[in-house]
């Protein structure tokens, strides 16, 4: 089902160095929200280091091969600063990790996503060992931290999502996953 | 329906949620709290490195773990003390494996240490830990909650030969 690759910590090395390097932009593009610098690249760096997303995948052909997926998940406004008009249009790109007794796969998105404060969707193109797949998903966010509408809201989500095969348009699985968000 | 990983992580997983309203909803006693508590709890709060010797390279962690307060009956109380119990996962082309711990920590705002019994494959190992915190999300602790990152080094100690079998790297976050 998935993309076998025989060196994860390589990638995960390479991976979270080639974010990290990205950490200095998104802290400055966060300056104006009014938090302190140091706190604003500590907590971006971690929310891109560290997994955000937690669930499963189901294959349609064999559901009883459903597998844990383990999630890093990043969204970049397409409309930056934040707090301005226009941010609810957001880049996502995504890793998934799925462990199995005898190893581990990966598999790869990118998408669009357009979100309001409870209600989000989107499109992506994923990769994976089967090859590349369509994305759909549809989710929803709660557990809001503020009361009031702020693009950097941290809260939670549930998506949903399908893989379809382009080739032939049916749905080669289904992914639920629970997790968080920075904004 | 899963298999045996999986299984082993969301029986895991299932039984940190179950343990979640009774020590997180006396602070706020609110859906978000413990909707917030129980995804905290279901999703890693650690990633990192460890590394088995210099024969074998670094491995990649993903952990979960818990602190549990002890020695007060109130979470705004904010007790140093604490019991952590955490599951890690080492995922590995055709070696993947899970591994557990159980600990005691003492903790101030900026630092932390402690000691765990934890169990592998290869048996039972002492792990002493020492940590740092930082970027704290807020100036003091609010209803006892110190939300903020943590980076901690862990020794893998083998008790019946006094060496050190592993030493892990570990960064995360924790509400407290």
């Amino acid at each position: 089902m998935g993309m076998r690759i025989r060196k994860p910590g390589a990638w995960i090395a390479g991976v979270g160095g080639l974010l990290t390097v990205l950490v200095p932009a998104a802290a400055h593009a966060d300056g104006a929200l009014g938090y302190d610098s140091g706190v604003v690249v500590a907590v971006v760096a971690g929310a891109i280091l560290l997994p955000s997303e937690i669930g499963a995948a189901v294959p349609t052909a064999d559901p009883s091969a459903a597998n844990l997926v383990i999630g890093w998940s990043w969204q970049v406004p397409i409309m930056l600063p934040l707090n301005q008009p226009g941010t609810n249009h957001r880049l996502v790109g995504a890793v998934d990790l799925l462990p199995h007794a005898d190893g581990v796969s990966w598999r790869g998105r990118l998408g669009y996503r357009y979100c309001d404060r409870y209600l989000f969707g989107g499109a992506g193109v994923g990769v994976d060992g089967a090859g590349l797949n369509l994305t759909p998903e549809l989710g929803v966010k709660f557990g809001q931290q503020h009361t009031t509408v702020h693009d950097d809201d941290g809260s939670l989500h549930l998506v949903a999502r399908a893989e379809i095969a382009p080739e032939s348009g049916h749905v080669r699985g289904v992914t639920i996953l629970l997790g968080w968000n920075l904004i | 329906m899963f298999n045996t990983t999986s299984r082993w992580l969301i029986a895991g997983a299932g039984l940190l949620a179950a343990l979640a309203p009774s020590g997180r909803a006396r602070a706020g006693q609110d859906s978000d709290t413990i909707a917030t508590t129980v995804v905290g709890l279901l999703v890693p709060s650690d990633v990192g490195i460890t590394a088995f010797g210099l024969q074998v390279g670094p491995r990649p962690v993903i952990g979960w773990s818990l602190q549990i307060p002890i020695g007060s009956g109130r979470l705004v109380d904010a007790p140093s003390h604490r019991i952590v119990p955490a599951i890690e996962l080492l995922p590995w082309a055709g070696d993947t494996f899970v591994r557990g711990r159980l600990g005691y920590r003492c903790t101030g705002r900026d630092l932390f240490a402690g000691a765990s019994v934890g169990v592998d494959r290869a048996g039972m190992t002492l792990s002493p830990e020492f940590g740092v915190k930082f970027a704290h999300a807020f100036n003091d602790n609010v209803f006892g909650f110190d939300f903020s990152m943590h980076l901690l080094a862990r020794a893998d100690v083998a008790p019946e030969s006094g060496h050190v079998r592993a030493a892990t790297l570990l960064l995360g976050w924790n509400f407290i």
